[in-house]
């Protein structure tokens, strides 16, 4: 006959507890936000010459949260399919790693409460295209697109930080998408 | 100073080398024209030009629209494009018989009805000579269309004239973005046998090519009797062709090529509501040109229809039209900042049409047009736009003129100057309720019959058409309230029409030696109405939605035209009430849907020896209904019926329509 035991409940609570706060935080980078994002790559005017699109999935340092959103977004990224049939490769790392980023990249994907002025500095200098789904990026400047999808897909642009990183959309998608 | 000749001689060599030059730079697919798919995956939800010409999205535009995606084609079961709008919310059909249909927005449907523009991809199909749409002869495959949008009210400020109840546009898939290869072959009752096929070849997204085509034969409703004439027969048929083409020139421009060509042989409800034989004769060829430059979305067209409509009438008097239309458009919509976006367009049209049943005159006119549209996001949630158009048509005779004709070809040359505009104040109120403000103006021309393309002599009577006849206007008042309720969407619209100097077939008379009778402006007419539809789905199987419309209009026509003395009525015909649902289930390989209809007592016209006369139409309910099954990823069977609810049903002032079966097997590669 088995016993009761308060230990064991409490370690089954606490196991379902770690087990579930990881699905909590996938939350606030939802998939419907990350087919969104990597949708909109498809419009922009200069897409990479040859192979997918690079993206980096970038959280704040310090930040176990962002590290684990940032690899769960990166899963589900590597999970969609590219826009032209084309790949997406996808990695993830922090902010404080991006100066030094060797590898080729296109893209940024900022998960929530990331932010810098060094993002938006290197973005101009690489050329890269930053999103997030967290609409303070956008008060931060630190993305020019934010993207997310609440059951509606709401998309907004800013233009200047994105010409000021030499990234353009088609004229269709300007059209469609509000603006800062 | 260049001589002439090598003037010409360089810009063909500049035109040739630009385009030479810009097939060498062919490159990677990048969306110039709109790429409705990705856009639609993109935003959730449709996504359209129809509006303002600038992509919008289907929840956004300042217009009430209603848009039927390829799916709900696919599932009404229909054969034809009036098939599936009788489902749509505030439209009107009059089936007269199993091929013949005249379609509406919002009322105001009669035999050849001449307000509702009909296009495809933008380019009318619509028969500028008599003013309607001969729907059999549409050269589209339902396989191909990827939505069909539906404008409800003026949007002349667009389209230009005749866009006047509303717009239907039918957009086909895109062969560059779209791979759609399909069979579909269909056997039912009436001897229906219907096939359709359309295949897709591409190169990698530079160049992409689509041909459809399809073909039917049916026998007609057993419940009339075939007009007089040789071509007396019960039988209708069909048959169709399209070829569309689309290279993409560079990173940022795109020209696509289609042909066209269509005939269709059918019974059908004449101008007169008299039963007549029509053969439709139908070509068109088009080029397009779309780049997406530092100035915006530039768009280029240039298209010829012709159209070649063969009758003979109830009486035996054959006459034939031959309706040449070409269309020449120039537009480019520029997004100025982030809170403005603005439409620039010019467009020059040439129509010209034979005289007949008395050949050996042609009518015809020239329209420049000027057209503009701005789009003001005045916050987040407010958005105002304005568009207006200019048309101003030159008019012209050539040819003989009968003796004791009451005209001269001078009386002709004249201009017939009009104006549309469409204002949209939309307001997104809550993330659940948007509100729409909307004034517009449109015009309906005279058709080329009316304008004098049309001549009868007889020793009883003689009509001719009538070259001063104003051009009608109307000008409609809308508020309308959309809602989200939970995973339901509820739209409301309230509106007010008032339509000056109706364009009638008779009225006028000019009295002889030889006296004639003529096409008048008859009168004027106000309406008043409302919608409501329901929309939703649950359980992820079932989805289901429901409409009703209440419209009451007052004609205030001339004494001599009034209660349908005079092929017009718009105040009887249409009916009060309009009610429709539908639902659908999706289980693993099968779907079923059905779909229900009810409108109230109207009358309708029927012809007398000296014009019509009105006859009651009790209100009637009936239903369409479809079951399909998917044998595989390919393979789909289906059975759909139309008028399931009574073997017979008065429907309309002409023959009653039946009960139909269809059978049809589609596979998809």
């Amino acid at each position: 006959m088995r016993v009761f035991s308060f230990r064991g409940l409490a370690a089954s609570i606490a196991l379902a507890l770690a087990a579930a706060y990881p699905a909590q935080a996938a939350d606030d980078v939802s998939l419907a936000d990350l087919k969104a994002a990597t949708r909109s790559l498809g419009f922009l005017q200069n897409p990479p010459k040859s192979g997918g699109y690079a993206i980096g999935v970038v959280y704040a340092p310090g930040s176990a949260n962002g590290k684990i959103l940032s690899q769960q977004a990166a899963d589900r990224i590597r999970s969609l399919p590219g826009p032209h049939d084309g790949g997406l490769k996808v990695e993830s790392f922090a902010v404080s790693e991006l100066a030094g980023h060797a590898d080729r990249l296109d893209a940024l994907y900022l998960v929530p409460g990331t932010s810098g002025s060094a993002i938006a500095d290197i973005a101009r200098r690489k050329h890269l295209l930053v999103m997030s789904n967290d609409p303070a990026c956008l008060d931060q400047r630190c993305c020019m697109l934010m993207v997310r999808d609440n059951g509606r897909v709401e998309i907004v642009l800013d233009t200047e930080l994105a010409q000021s990183a030499d990234v353009s959309f088609s004229s269709v998608f300007a059209m469609m998408v509000k603006h800062k | 100073m260049i001589p002439h000749s090598t003037q010409h001689g360089s810009a063909r060599r500049l035109a040739l080398f630009s385009f030479f030059s810009l097939i060498a730079f062919a490159g990677a697919v990048q969306a110039q024209t709109v790429n409705y798919g990705a856009l639609e995956q993109l935003f959730g939800e449709p996504v359209t030009t129809s509006a303002t010409g600038q992509p919008q999205r289907a929840t956004e535009v300042p217009a009430a629209m209603e848009i039927v995606p390829a799916t709900e084609i696919r599932r009404s079961g229909a054969v034809d494009v009036p098939g599936v709008l009788k489902r749509v919310p505030g439209v009107d059909v009059m089936q007269w018989t199993t091929n013949n249909s005249d379609v509406s927005v919002r009322g105001y449907d009669q035999a050849f009805s001449s307000r509702l523009l009909v296009l495809v991809d933008g380019r009318q199909v619509y028969a500028d000579h008599y003013g309607y749409t001969p729907w059999e002869a549409v050269p589209v495959e339902l396989a191909a269309v990827r939505q069909i949008e539906v404008v409800k009210g003026p949007n002349t400020a667009l389209f230009g004239f005749n866009a006047t109840s509303g717009v239907i546009n039918i957009i086909t898939y895109n062969p560059l973005y779209d791979d759609v290869n399909n069979i579909s072959v269909t056997g039912g009752t009436q001897g229906t046998i219907r096939g359709s096929a359309t295949a897709t070849i591409k190169d990698s997204g530079r160049w992409a090519l689509r041909l459809s085509g399809g073909a039917g034969l049916d026998n007609d409703f057993s419940t009339f009797t075939p007009a007089n004439g040789p071509l007396a027969s019960r039988q209708n048929s069909h048959a169709e062709i399209n070829l569309n083409g689309i290279v993409q020139l560079n990173a940022h421009t795109q020209f696509s090529l289609e042909a066209t060509h269509s005939q269709a042989i059918t019974n059908r409800v004449d101008v007169s509501y008299s039963l007549s034989r029509d053969t439709h004769l139908t070509s068109s060829l088009k080029g397009q040109l779309n780049a997406d430059t530092g100035f915006g979305l530039i768009q280029a067209v240039a298209y010829t229809n012709w159209i070649a409509q063969d009758t003979v009438n109830s009486l035996g008097v054959p006459f034939d039209f031959d309706d040449q239309s070409t269309v020449i458009q120039l537009q480019d919509v520029l997004r100025i900042n982030a809170d403005h976006v603005v439409r620039a367009a010019f467009e020059f049209r040439h129509n010209e049409v034979g005289t007949t049943p008395i050949a050996g005159a042609r009518i015809f006119y020239d329209t420049p047009s000027i057209s503009g549209m701005w789009n003001w996001t005045i916050s987040p949630s407010v958005a105002w736009t304005n568009a207006v158009r200019f048309d101003s048509l030159q008019l012209g005779r050539s040819g003989i003129v009968l003796p004791g004709f009451p005209f001269r070809n001078s009386d002709w040359d004249r201009t017939i100057s009009e104006w549309g505009f469409n204002s949209g104040l939309v307001w997104k109120a809550s993330d659940n309720d948007t509100l729409r403000l909307l004034v517009s103006r449109g015009i309906e021309l005279p058709n080329l019959a009316h304008l004098g393309g049309f001549i009868l002599q007889t020793p009883f009577f003689n009509t001719t058409g009538n070259p001063n006849l104003q051009a009608s206007a109307v000008m409609n008042y809308e508020a309308d309230w959309d809602r989200q309720i939970g995973d339901a969407v509820l739209r409301t619209a309230v509106f007010y029409q008032k339509t000056t100097a109706i364009l009638g077939l008779t009225g006028g008379f000019i009295p002889g030696p030889p006296a004639y009778t003529t096409p008048a402006n008859i009168g004027d007419s106000d309406a008043v109405g409302g919608e409501v539809s329901l929309t939703g789905q649950f359980d992820d199987h079932w989805h289901w939605g429901a409409s009703y419309r209440f419209e009451t209009i007052k004609d205030k026509f001339i004494p001599a035209v009034q209660n349908g003395l005079a092929f017009t009525d718009f105040e009887h015909v249409t009916p009060k009430h309009q009610l429709k649902g539908n639902l659908g289930w999706t289980m693993d390989a099968w779907e079923a849907d059905v779909a229900a209809y009810y409108q109230s007592t109207s009358f309708g016209l029927t012809p007398t020896m000296t014009g019509t006369m009105l006859i009651p139409v009790r209100d009637y309910l009936n239903a369409d209904a479809r079951i399909g099954y998917r044998i595989n990823d390919n393979l789909t069977l289906s059975l759909s019926g139309q008028n399931l609810l009574e073997a017979h049903q008065v429907q309309t002032s002409g023959p009653a329509i039946q009960r139909r079966f269809f059978i049809n097997l589609s596979t998809s590669f």
